[in-house]
């Protein structure tokens, strides 16, 4: 499938990414109960981010509600990211739940995000569940976020709301 | 040639480098900010003059522990070095997980995504490569908080009834002598424990110590207006006695 898209979006970021690299993203980031939360990183052509690289963090804190990372790994996959000549294009995170509500970002998730964007970061947040349903939000910056593949779907009645079929798409 | 004709080569000291400057990168957004320290600026110090609110800390590489807030970067870090500012990850539902399920957000209209048909997309690039070059995106300077000296030199402090105690060690390039304070409304007096006496004896101020009990001498200083001009009274004392000492001595 090829997407056709006008690139001319006045400058407003566009996060391009496929259903395969979601559905590892799911995978890797729902082993237990607990959140985990990641850096997403990948090329960028001007307004075009392209996620396709995930690099986990480790947890100073870690439960099925909260994630922090420790401050040395945050600092040393961040770093990691520049000096490969890439730059951070966004967060990934898991919320417990289930259905496109429970993606919705917390108080905590947008003032971290907004943090990040204040200083001038480009980032989108992930936001995904158990069964396959992933949210994009970013308090302060407005967006663009495609998704290349089969075996995802919009959610009807939610913005930036997709499903991802977590079984292979073809059986 | 007499001795005293031959010609003297005086090299005049450098003068002493008053500030370094260094670069400041965010690791998330990576722009880089060059910044200009004072001595004594610590790592507080330039992050929140540089605008680093909340978690942000200082790392030096990517294998290295965060810089602790305190640690004078002066010092520290080299002139023209990088470090990092970066925030941990910090991810939370706050609430429970079966609040979690039902919860509904608000609808935000700015994340409307604008997808429109236009022309396909252009051949790939097949090859970027990163940009090594770093760009400055602004530039600052920074001077260090300005502490009172006994809290500089790690002294305590505690409050009495008309009076307030301060503890800690005088300090000199030989010598690190326990002290302390009290400084009243209208005076300070000042406590040595056990004072270096061989050094001191022959500086002109040795008759205001006055021997005490337990080993503590009381130092009879004019002038002092409180602790933190008492401690350096004190400190310039030990200063010009062992100066007297190594004169004499060599």
């Amino acid at each position: 499938m090829r997407a056709c898209i006008n690139l001319n979006t006045g400058g407003i970021p566009i996060f391009l990414t496929d259903a395969w690299f979601l559905r590892d993203c799911i995978k890797h980031h729902t082993p237990l109960e607990d959140e985990v939360g990641s850096y997403l990183t990948g090329q960028r052509i001007d307004n075009i981010h392209l996620l396709s690289r995930i690099c986990l963090v480790e947890a100073q804190l870690q439960s099925p509600v909260r994630f922090i990372g420790t401050n040395k790994s945050s600092a040393s996959r961040l770093i990691e990211i520049l000096d490969n000549g890439n730059r951070l294009q966004a967060t990934f995170h898991s919320h417990p739940g289930s259905g496109p509500s429970a993606t919705a970002p917390s108080s905590i998730d947008r003032r971290y995000m907004g943090n990040l964007q204040k200083r001038g970061a480009a980032v989108l947040g992930l936001i995904c569940t158990r069964d396959g349903y992933i949210r994009a939000y970013s308090p302060l910056m407005r967006f663009v976020f495609l998704v290349q593949g089969n075996g995802v779907d919009s959610v009807p009645g939610e913005d930036h709301v997709i499903k991802v079929t977590l079984e292979d798409p073809l059986h | 040639m007499s001795r005293n004709k031959l010609p003297v080569l005086y090299h005049a000291p450098a003068p002493p480098k008053t500030m370094k400057t260094i670069v400041v990168a965010d690791a998330a957004s990576g722009n880089h900010t060059q910044v200009t320290i004072h001595p004594g600026t610590t790592a507080a110090d330039v992050l929140q003059q540089a605008g680093f609110i909340q978690d942000y800390t200082l790392t030096r590489n990517r294998e290295g522990e965060s810089i602790p807030m305190d640690e004078n970067l002066y010092e520290s870090v080299p002139d023209g070095a990088k470090v990092w500012a970066s925030t941990p990850v910090d991810f939370g539902t706050g609430r429970s997980p079966l609040l979690a399920a039902f919860y509904k957000p608000p609808i935000e209209l700015d994340y409307l995504a604008e997808l429109l048909k236009g022309p396909p997309l252009p051949e790939p690039i097949v090859a970027i490569p990163p940009s090594r070059r770093i760009r400055v995106a602004r530039r600052i300077e920074v001077k260090p908080s300005r502490l009172p000296y006994w809290e500089e030199k790690g002294w305590t402090r505690s409050k009495r009834v008309g009076t307030t105690v301060y503890e800690g060690y005088f300090y000199s390039p030989r010598h690190k002598v326990k002290g302390r304070i009290e400084e009243g409304f209208f005076t300070c007096k000042i406590w040595m424990r056990n004072p270096p006496r061989h050094t001191l004896q022959r500086h002109p101020t040795w008759g205001c110590f006055r021997p005490r009990s337990d080993d503590w001498w009381e130092i009879h200083h004019h002038g002092c207006r409180n602790a933190s001009n008492a401690i350096l009274q004190v400190e310039r004392t030990l200063n010009e006695a062992e100066a007297e000492d190594y004169a004499r001595l060599y």
